[in-house]
């Protein structure tokens, strides 16, 4: 099943990509799509410890499951105010 | 009233936005570019947002404090792009009866943005440029 992948912030600028779409397996959770990021971002694999997943505008857990179309936002820490 | 833009915020339209004869206390807060951070000199910043998301966390920011407070009108705007020192990035008005649950409902409303809400800031030296260390957003 196909995602996009939307990246923010440092994330943006180490990637060199505001969105990307990826294929990923059925079932897959957020805590396997780390794995997969870090696979083809090696230059984030650090910074994936403490970035947030949002699924389709909402923040989720590591444990949620992606379905197909999820717009998956890769979120460092935020610093709005 | 919730707003995610690129253009300076208008403070008066901001106001007008919560005028309610009805209340008596009207608490405004202004999140401005610093000139300083970690002891170093900031000449400008950038913010970045997720937009549709942000907007979502916003609205989110707003149900939660009108949930709290008898807060009669509120309105947020945040900011994006660059900024130059002194500009304004986020403006929060709540209007209410009485002051003290306008000041309080006020401080959650920011408190609450700066933990939900998905924007980014860069601040730039004289020698250089870094991302602000930001918080990590509560997730379910």
């Amino acid at each position: 099943m196909k995602i996009t992948l939307k990246f923010f912030g440092q994330l943006r600028e180490l990637t060199k990509c505001d969105e990307t779409e990826i294929q990923v397996k059925e079932n897959t959770k957020v805590e396997d799509l780390i794995w997969v990021l870090g696979e083809r971002f090696p230059n984030i694999r650090e910074h994936l410890k403490v970035v947030s997943f949002s699924i389709d505008n909402e923040y989720a857990g590591k444990g949620t499951v992606l379905h197909d179309g999820n717009v998956v936002g890769l979120l460092p820490p935020i610093s709005g105010g | 009233m919730v707003q995610l833009t690129p253009e300076k915020i208008d403070i008066e339209a901001l106001l007008q936005g919560v005028d309610d004869h009805a209340t008596g206390g009207v608490v405004l807060f202004l999140g401005r570019v610093r000139n300083h951070a970690g002891g170093r000199e900031v000449t400008r910043m950038d913010y970045e947002a997720y937009p549709e998301m942000a907007e979502a966390k916003m609205l989110e920011v707003e149900k939660q404090t009108l949930g709290k407070w008898p807060v009669q009108k509120i309105a947020l705007v945040h900011r994006t792009g660059k900024l130059q020192l002194g500009e304004v990035s986020v403006a929060i008005a709540v209007a209410c009866a009485h002051r003290k649950d306008a000041f309080e409902a006020c401080r959650f409303a920011i408190d609450t943005l700066k933990e939900i809400v998905p924007v980014w800031k860069k601040e730039y030296f004289a020698d250089g440029e870094a991302w602000v260390e930001g918080v990590i957003p509560r997730t379910p």
